[in-house]
């Protein structure tokens, strides 16, 4: 069962660090805690919670230099260097999207690194190990916008109403 | 700087944090703290921002959420304006200088396909920008922002 929106509004936002972080959440929801904390584990075990914890500020914890990789990986290497980039440590995302005219990479990936040049080193192992070198790095050069994605708006209201100003 | 037991709470909540009425109870005897004294550690490394948040993800794509990532090639003449036009949008949720000819790249969701593409649309005519690339979600294969905070 998908949480409703009480439940999406109540859990697509920060848990307080205090000693109950799940209580006032539950009491929002109107519903014992003990019941919320049922109903996490749950859309955990379905998929539909990807995660619950820390999450941490990574250009913060050491990680200061970031580069989006992307990938022409063939049709038939595609599962080979998937697999090479889902078990690197220093790949937090990796995902396959459709190419454009004049832009043939089709492949994805978020590479974290202390520098430039650790991030340099990691994208040649890559390379090497998933046996594709066309490749472009595209180095962040400043965080414009990061936020959590507002659910309950994107899941519910009506087109017209989308567009800001 | 981190500690080596700053280090160790920050992988330990990153990668278990417990789904329980009394979590950093039910944690702080690994780290031989009380649970007070963890809570004012958190609290500490989340007021020097090494904590960005605490909370649930939601799988939004299960939730029935498309999205895409959008790469723009912005002359510099008119940077300042098309970021300010990508950011008022609350359905960009990332959105990134980058390298490269094309230098604007952000994500971008909506409710349906349609909706998404109608989105995009609008952006790249309000934006006045030729050079944009619409890079649609075809498959995820991992996400994973959490991150190894040993060795470093």
């Amino acid at each position: 069962m998908k949480p409703g929106k009480k439940i999406i509004l109540a859990l697509n936002r920060p848990l307080g660090i205090i000693k109950m972080p799940f209580a006032p959440a539950a009491q929002e929801i109107g519903w014992s805690e003990a019941k919320l904390l049922r109903a996490i584990k749950a859309y955990k075990r379905q998929g539909l919670i990807r995660r619950l914890g820390l999450i941490l500020a990574h250009r913060r914890v050491g990680l200061r230099s970031n580069v989006l990789v992307v990938w022409k990986v063939a049709r038939k290497d595609l599962v080979r260097a998937a697999k090479v980039f889902q078990s690197a440590a220093e790949v937090s995302h990796c995902y396959q999207r459709k190419t454009c005219p004049n832009w043939p990479y089709n492949i994805y990936t978020m590479v974290h690194g202390q520098n430039r040049k650790s991030c340099l080193e990691s994208i040649k192992k890559l390379s090497c190990l998933a046996g594709i070198e066309d490749h472009r790095e595209l180095f962040t050069l400043k965080e414009l916008k990061k936020t959590k994605a507002d659910i309950w708006l994107l899941t519910n209201r009506k087109k017209k109403e989308n567009s800001p100003g | 700087m981190l500690s080596e037991l700053d280090k160790t709470i920050l992988k330990e909540l990153q990668d278990n944090f417990p789904v329980s009425s009394r979590p950093f109870a039910e944690v702080s005897g690994k780290f031989d703290l009380s649970e007070e004294d963890l809570i004012s550690k958190l609290r500490s490394l989340q007021k020097r921002k090494l904590i960005r948040y605490l909370g649930a993800v939601f799988a939004t794509k299960k939730l029935g959420i498309r999205s895409t990532l959008v790469a723009m090639s912005v002359p510099k003449k008119i940077l300042s304006r098309v970021i300010r036009l990508i950011n008022s949008y609350p359905q960009v949720s990332h959105n990134y200088l980058r390298s490269g000819e094309y230098n604007i790249w952000f994500t971008l969701s909506a409710a349906s396909k349609p909706q998404l593409e109608a989105l995009f649309k609008e952006i790249k005519k309000r934006s006045g920008v030729n050079k944009v690339l619409n890079l649609e979600t075809v498959k995820v294969f991992k996400i994973d922002a959490r991150f190894d905070l040993k060795n470093k």
